[in-house]
């Protein structure tokens, strides 16, 4: 077996420890070795336990590395507050594991390369292309903890809807509707923020135009986004 | 056949009666919006929490037992000669369960060839071949490399110009033939060929002569005495509706009927186009599409991808999802085609138009009907109107109908001839269309939106107002208008059931593209019924369901409407006889109210509410079916050049253009359309939105780029295939005029495809304005705009 061989499967956390932990081959110089390109497809290291670095600045130079591949892994995705075992690959993205191994079918893979928006989730809140982010990345494994997903089947509290669904059924923010999962999260994640900050009623045009400048609504729906926003907004704001 | 009485006229301007023969069992017209309840109202769509909720299911969406993934061999040749394609290799790849050769390509002229077991030649780069199905998406990528294709690559030409050179290389050696799709589209039969170049198709305004038409044109254009003459080109916009085309299909264990789901703007034409391609009766096909991703009229028939899926799943006897990428979405799944339309007008010295001439070529592949003579043929009055359109074929993806096939490239050609005619007589452009233009909805559109807009405030070419840190920005005004056509498919049905609680179901196989038809459906049923919309089940997209209308050339509400409120109409009819016989009643009863009103030995009978009256069926439901007729009197409808069945539409752009970067900002734009009688106006004033934000982003940001040295497309993705997003997208005024014209019983029709019609006319007319140089080519690039000005030393 040699290092780094992309024919290896390494199936399971049992083997994580296995001999290929002392490649010292971190992601970020064998990114570096290859040229980064499409290298992540093939091959992911992960430390075992970044506290480590953290607590032994010293060392950190070769924290000692996994490598995870290219056969199926189990890993724990953090979906909606629920956290699940599923078999990925490191290849998979985000999004394909949201759709085809969770059956989260709401998030939609409009271009596959961050071109459209359409893909939006949350990630620890924060708007992200799932179709850019490797699963992977965020998924829990031994010694780190996943990463908090919202996809738009966990915008609303239960069976209530966010203020953002309603208003965008209300105002009729969507045509076809393939973009509307994406605009959503992008929406609720600046009605969100706002909230938080009690600026809710500061919301203004240009700031959800903002939002959304990185999600594409070939229907044209985009002035009814607008005001399904910053009129949820102003309602919130009450 | 009996008489009824219809309102007349655009409401708030002028409305009259006027009678109309109707078959018997018609119901009585409806009055003005204002005095229904339920039509006319901007009820929010009653799936959206469906498509909020991340619910809704769309085809890529659909997942099946067992199901496989299919991926598409596309040549890597824009022309080659195909001798073998040997796909035994690609089967032994893991997880490879199923690959084939595509018998016959779809979606291209038809050059007579006939079906085979493979394609034999390659038009275009990014042509499907072949096909695997696999268990991942990514084993059926991998097994692609697999199959051998033996070409022998042929010389091609993808530059529309160098087509028409006599020495280029064709793109077919037997004259074509082009069938035109729901959507629209196709091309004349029996047109000259020669090389590439096909045509001219000669049209005049309907029921004129050719021959004396062009003579005509050609004297007043010698007559003059006032006229502009000019040369206009637009680009190949790809439709890009975000969910791409595909289908999952599925055959029964016996192997004889096949279920497919498909992303599509019209159920039956997947399902006939299946059937005829694989030589199974319609009734074995069933398609479903419960939500489409967004159809822009290149979402009709089977589609190769289509055939290909059939085939895999049979060949694999499991279900096959296919759809296509990005990427493959701009190659080979259509196009709204370029064109080059050179247009002379001629007028009066006080501006009458004596003669409008547009002479050129379309662009539309390897794909024919790549016209855009609608707008000169029917908007103005006009005593001498002559087009003369050639298809120029080259080696690319061939053409589909785009929302109003012709219409925007047509429009931007006019609309900015009628804006140069417009100065050259020192007349207002609105000024000079009322001169001209005497249809009666265009006409209140013009003065409404004009008012809306400001347009008095409007300021001399190139005297604006001028921002920005050295004066650079310069802001203008311009205006262009449009027309489409009441376009109705009379093989349209709806049925409605009234089931014994009171509740409602609606049946009929459209699909909603995104324009949202269910809600209509509901409304139009819940007004008949006097019930609650909540009420009302509407359940579409299924080829079990009654035939519906494909959502192409903007018929889906015109169409199906008023079959759901006859059927409405007919149940209720029903549910009241029954009433009648269940209750003893004189004769058959009333619903007023939203109760049943009757006479039982001659004394009223006290009001029983619809859900009451529902419980004393006998049977557990009554059932009204109707189909579609034509519209009242037999009108025949869209017809080109007939005004009663014009739609206008009439958009003012306020611009502002910095002679500094060559950026073009669209500030605002005043829109005034009609759609006859707005069912719906939230969703309606959606459509037009819609409508308004493609053509603003053909406008200025669209354009297919093929490579002219290998033919391969250059920006076959979302970033460098720009389109227009939430920043780019100006203030939107939309001003909607109801128009009743006595057609139906619903007297709807479409908006759609208008919407998008004048945008880029009226934003090119604005840059003019602004900066007083013209351009005459889309998109409008900063690149271009610098030029010109460079050009005119400004």
């Amino acid at each position: 077996m040699s290092k780094g061989d992309p024919n290896v499967s390494t199936e399971g956390s049992e083997s994580m420890s296995g001999p290929d932990a002392s490649s010292g081959l971190s992601r970020r110089s064998f990114l570096l070795h290859t040229g980064g390109a499409a290298s992540a497809a093939a091959l992911l290291t992960v430390p075992v336990a970044e506290s480590v670095a953290a607590t032994a600045p010293n060392q950190a130079a070769t924290p000692p590395a996994q490598v995870l591949g290219p056969g199926a892994i189990a890993a724990t995705l953090l979906v909606n507050g629920k956290p699940q075992k599923v078999m990925m690959e490191p290849r998979d993205t985000l999004a394909t594991v949201l759709r085809d191994k969770l059956g989260l079918t709401g998030t939609k893979i409009g271009c596959d390369r961050g071109g459209c928006g359409a893909c939006t989730v949350w990630v620890a809140g924060e708007p992200t292309l799932s179709c850019l982010m490797l699963a992977l990345d965020v998924a829990g494994l031994p010694g780190r903890e996943p990463q908090a997903i919202t996809t738009v089947e966990g915008l609303g509290k239960g069976v209530a809807m966010h203020p953002l669904q309603t208003a965008f059924v209300e105002k009729d923010a969507l045509q076809c509707g393939y973009c509307t999962s994406g605009m959503l999260m992008s929406c609720a994640a600046l009605y969100e923020r706002a909230k938080a900050e009690g600026k809710l009623a500061t919301i203004s045009d240009g700031d959800v135009r903002a939002a959304i400048a990185g999600n594409l609504c070939r229907c044209g729906a985009y002035p009814h986004i607008v005001d399904a926003t910053l009129s949820a907004a102003k309602g919130g704001a009450k | 056949m009996s008489q009824i009485e219809v309102p007349v006229g655009i409401v708030g301007v002028e409305v009259h009666s006027e009678q109309r023969e109707v078959p018997d069992g018609t119901p009585p017209a409806w009055r003005e919006n204002a005095s229904l309840k339920q039509v006319g109202k901007p009820v929010p769509r009653i799936d959206g929490n469906e498509k909020v909720s991340g619910r809704a299911r769309y085809t890529s969406d659909v997942v099946r037992p067992g199901m496989l993934h299919g991926k598409v061999l596309r040549s890597p040749h824009p022309h080659a000669r195909i001798h073998r394609i040997d796909v035994s290799e690609a089967l032994k790849m893991p997880g490879v369960k199923a690959a084939l050769a595509l018998p016959h390509l779809l979606g291209i002229a038809d050059d007579g060839s006939g079906k085979t077991t493979q394609v034999q030649s390659v038009r275009y780069y990014g042509q499907p071949l072949a096909a695997v199905a696999a268990q991942t998406v990514e084993q059926a990528v991998a097994a692609l490399s697999k199959i051998k294709v033996d070409y022998d690559v042929l010389p091609f030409v993808v530059d529309p110009t160098e087509a028409r050179q006599p020495a280029a290389p064709k793109v077919f050696a037997q004259p074509v033939i082009a069938r035109g799709s729901a959507g629209g589209g196709g091309s004349k039969d029996k047109l000259n060929q020669v090389g590439n170049v096909r045509g001219p198709k000669r049209s005049v305004p309907r029921g004129r002569e050719v021959e004396k038409q062009a003579t005509q044109v050609t004297q007043a254009l010698l007559a003059g005495p006032q006229g502009v003459r000019a040369t206009y080109k637009t680009q190949v916009q790809t439709h890009s509706a975000l969910e791409t085309h595909g289908v999952v299909a599925e055959w029964s264990r016996a192997g004889d009927e096949l279920t497919v789901w498909a992303s599509t703007q019209g159920i039956f034409s997947v399902r006939d186009e299946l059937a005829e391609y694989l030589g199974i009766e319609q009734s074995k096909v069933r398609v479903i599409t419960d939500y489409c991703g967004g159809g822009f009229g290149a979402k009709f028939g089977a589609g190769n991808y289509g055939v290909l899926a059939a085939l895999l799943a049979k060949e694999a006897k499991a279900p096959v999802r296919l759809m296509l990428d990005r990427r493959e979405e701009h190659l080979a799944v259509g196009n709204r085609p370029g064109s080059e339309q050179t247009v002379a007008l001629a007028a009066s010295t006080d501006g009458k138009l004596t003669a409008i001439e547009v002479k050129g070529f379309g662009f539309g592949g390897a794909g024919a009907g790549a016209g855009f003579a609608g707008p000169a043929l029917s908007m103005y009055d006009c005593p001498a109107v002559y087009v003369e359109e050639f298809d120029v074929f080259t080696h690319s993806g061939p053409l589909a109908a785009f929302r109003a096939p012709g219409h925007p490239q047509g429009a931007f050609a006019l609309e900015q001839a009628m804006d140069e005619l417009a100065e050259r007589l020192h007349l207002d452009p609105v000024a000079l269309r009322d001169k001209n233009d005497t249809h009666p909805a265009r006409r209140e559109q013009r003065k409404r939106a004009a008012t809306a807009f400001g347009w008095q405030n409007r300021t001399a070419t190139g005297q604006g107002p001028r921002t920005g840190k050295l004066g650079e920005v310069r802001r203008g005004s311009g205006m262009a208008q449009g027309c489409w056509y009441h376009l109705v498919n009379v093989d349209s049905r709806a049925e409605v059931r009234i089931h014994r609680d009171g509740s409602v179901e609606v049946l009929t196989g459209v699909q909603d593209i995104g324009s949202g038809i269910r809600t209509p459906l509901a409304q139009v049923v819940a007004e008949e019924l006097q019930i609650p919309i909540a009420k009302v089940k509407v359940t579409i997209g299924d080829t079990r369901l009654p035939p519906g209308p494909g959502s192409g050339g903007s018929v889906t509400t015109a169409s199906i409407t008023p079959a759901a409120r006859e059927a409405a109409y007919a149940a209720k009819q029903a549910l009241l006889k029954e009433l009648q016989a269940v209750l003893g009643l004189d004769k058959v009863p009333e619903l007023t109210g939203g109760a049943v009103v009757g006479l039982k030995a001659g004394k009223p009978t006290p009001p029983l509410p619809f859900d009451k009256a529902c419980a004393r069926m006998r049977r557990t439901e009554v059932l009204g079916s109707a189909v579609r007729e034509l519209d009242y009197g037999a009108t025949a409808n869209g017809k080109r050049g007939n005004f009663l069945a014009q739609l206008g539409g009439v958009q003012f752009a306020e611009v502002e253009v910095s002679t500094l970067t060559g950026v073009v900002r669209v500030l605002r734009i005043v829109a005034s359309h009609d759609c006859g009688r707005p069912v719906n106006p939230l969703l309606v004033e959606n459509q037009i939105h819609g409508g308004i934000i493609q053509g603003l982003s053909y406008a200025l940001f669209e354009e297919r780029r093929l490579d002219p040295k290998t033919g391969r497309i250059l920006n076959g993705n979302l970033e460098q295939y720009k389109i227009a997003g939430a920043l780019d997208v100006p203030k939107i005024e939309v001003l909607l005029l109801e128009e009743l014209r006595g057609r139906s019983s619903t007297d709807a029709s479409g908006i759609g495809e208008p919407a998008t019609v004048p945008t880029a006319a009226a934003i090119a007319n604005a840059v003019y304005n602004a900066i007083g140089v013209r351009i005459r080519e889309l998109p409008i690039t900063p690149a271009k705009v610098l030029a010109a000005l460079a050009s005119a030393g400004k």
